[in-house]
């Protein structure tokens, strides 16, 4: 039996509760095509502006200041403040999936296993880019140089991983699966995150990621599964920049 | 099929529905699906020319930065010519991490790298104008969002990328915006 789609709209005809994945009413027959709710649509476009606004921001400051560290510092908490902020205002939408644990310690450990082969491949293409065009690999913790050690761990391993997945796979995600179809929402919640992080070529490899944490979201009910996987991955990127 | 349900929730037939009842079923006002049909369809069309545009674009901008970073190459060698090069590189390297040689390669790579990614992104535009034939609003959304990225980082970049070709972005971003609204407005009245 499927679980009726928490949240959505019922029938327009007859009221009855919209099964999730149903594409008719099993009360009254009528075709659903529900329309994504305006506010979701609305909330989805603002988080992003305000994302652009934060990172854009963060940019600018860098190039006049030439200070890249407090830029980071910046960027990374306006983020995880803006998707705070956003969380709170639509709670309905990321409550249930805080509260779940989602997988077993079985799948946890799953989680921390797949993210070895993943890191391996990211920093693989990375490199083949970077010699394809013949560039100076950047060591990306460069900018973390003479800070203590726990700055890094915070800014990149612990912060990213709780706002990003909070405001993609928790607001993005959680809005448009209100409303679109599961294909639609992993789609577009994963292009999102991919664009977010400004640079075409990273599309390649944070595209299937971002559609790697909304699988993992989708699957288990709960965010905190994404939240490993995410943390991982940028944990694994500070150990290969580090070593 | 759960219980009390009259009807598969899946193609909408149900155990007492007739032929007439299942042809009678289609919900989407004609006039509303026009529209948005037609909104739709301005907006792949600017799609296609925005794949073009970036295409077209990416290859002058590749050409004319090129010339630039070659002459500045030109530049740098004549003025550090009478160095040691050895010395050179270690100068260089202080100041970027690279050495010489290093950072002329890694001045051309940029280049390119500005070039992949038009290529890139053409090709992103190109494959949304064939897939919003099948997915509309979806196509609709994740160009909008693209689309707003690519200004606003280029004008962080570059700030006076961002009056260039303003109209053109005004226009691009109006069509998007009416689709998104057109295809909400379709699913809509599809679902009432």
């Amino acid at each position: 039996m499927t679980e009726p789609l928490v949240g959505a709209p019922a029938c327009a005809v007859c009221g009855r509760a919209l099964k999730l994945g149903a594409e008719f009413c099993g009360g009254c027959g009528q075709r659903v095509i529900l329309a994504p709710r305006r506010s979701d649509v609305r909330t989805l476009i603002t988080f992003y502006v305000t994302s652009l606004v934060i990172m854009a921001s963060a940019m600018i400051y860098v190039r006049v200041t030439d200070d890249e560290l407090h830029g980071v510092i910046g960027a990374t908490l306006g983020l995880t403040v803006a998707s705070g902020l956003f969380a709170v205002q639509h709670r309905d939408l990321v409550a249930l999936p805080l509260r779940t644990a989602g997988f077993s310690l079985v799948g946890y450990a799953l989680v921390v296993l797949a993210s070895v082969p993943i890191v391996l491949g990211v920093h693989a293409y990375v490199g083949l880019v970077h010699r394809l065009l013949g560039m100076h690999i950047t060591d990306e913790l460069a900018v973390f140089a003479g800070s203590p050690a726990w700055l890094p761990i915070v800014m990149v391993v612990v912060l990213p991983p709780l706002g990003e997945e909070l405001a993609f796979r928790g607001l993005i995600f959680g809005g448009l699966r209100r409303s679109l179809s599961v294909t639609d929402a992993f789609l577009i919640s994963s292009f999102a995150f991919a664009v977010l992080h400004l640079a075409i070529p990273s599309l390649v490899t944070h595209f299937p990621l971002g559609l790697y944490l909304c699988w993992l979201r989708h699957r288990s009910g709960s965010l905190w599964p994404g939240v490993l996987a995410h943390a991982c991955h940028n944990l694994g990127i500070c150990i290969l920049a580090w070593t | 099929m759960d219980e009390g349900e009259k009807f598969c929730t899946k193609c909408g037939v149900g155990v007492a529905m007739s032929a007439g009842e299942l042809v009678a079923q289609d919900p989407v006002p004609s006039l509303a699906r026009l529209s948005a049909s037609s909104s739709m369809g301005t907006a792949r069309k600017w799609l296609l020319a925005i794949s073009i545009i970036t295409l077209l674009s990416g290859f002058v901008f590749y050409a004319i930065n090129n010339s630039d970073v070659e002459k500045q190459i030109r530049e740098v060698e004549a003025a550090t010519a009478s160095l040691d090069p050895e010395m050179r590189d270690a100068m260089m390297k202080e100041q970027t991490g690279m050495t010489f040689q290093e950072a002329i390669d890694h001045d051309r790579g940029m280049v390119k790298l500005l070039l992949v990614t038009n290529i890139g992104l053409s090709v992103v535009y190109f494959g949304l104008w064939i897939w919003a034939k099948r997915k509309p609003f979806t196509a609709a959304v994740i160009a909008l969002l693209l689309f707003l990225t690519v200004i606003v980082v280029n004008a962080v970049i570059e700030p006076k990328t961002l009056p260039q070709g303003i109209i053109v972005k005004i226009l691009f971003i109006a069509a998007l915006a009416k689709a998104i609204s057109a295809g909400n407005e379709e699913r809509r009245l599809a679902g009432a």
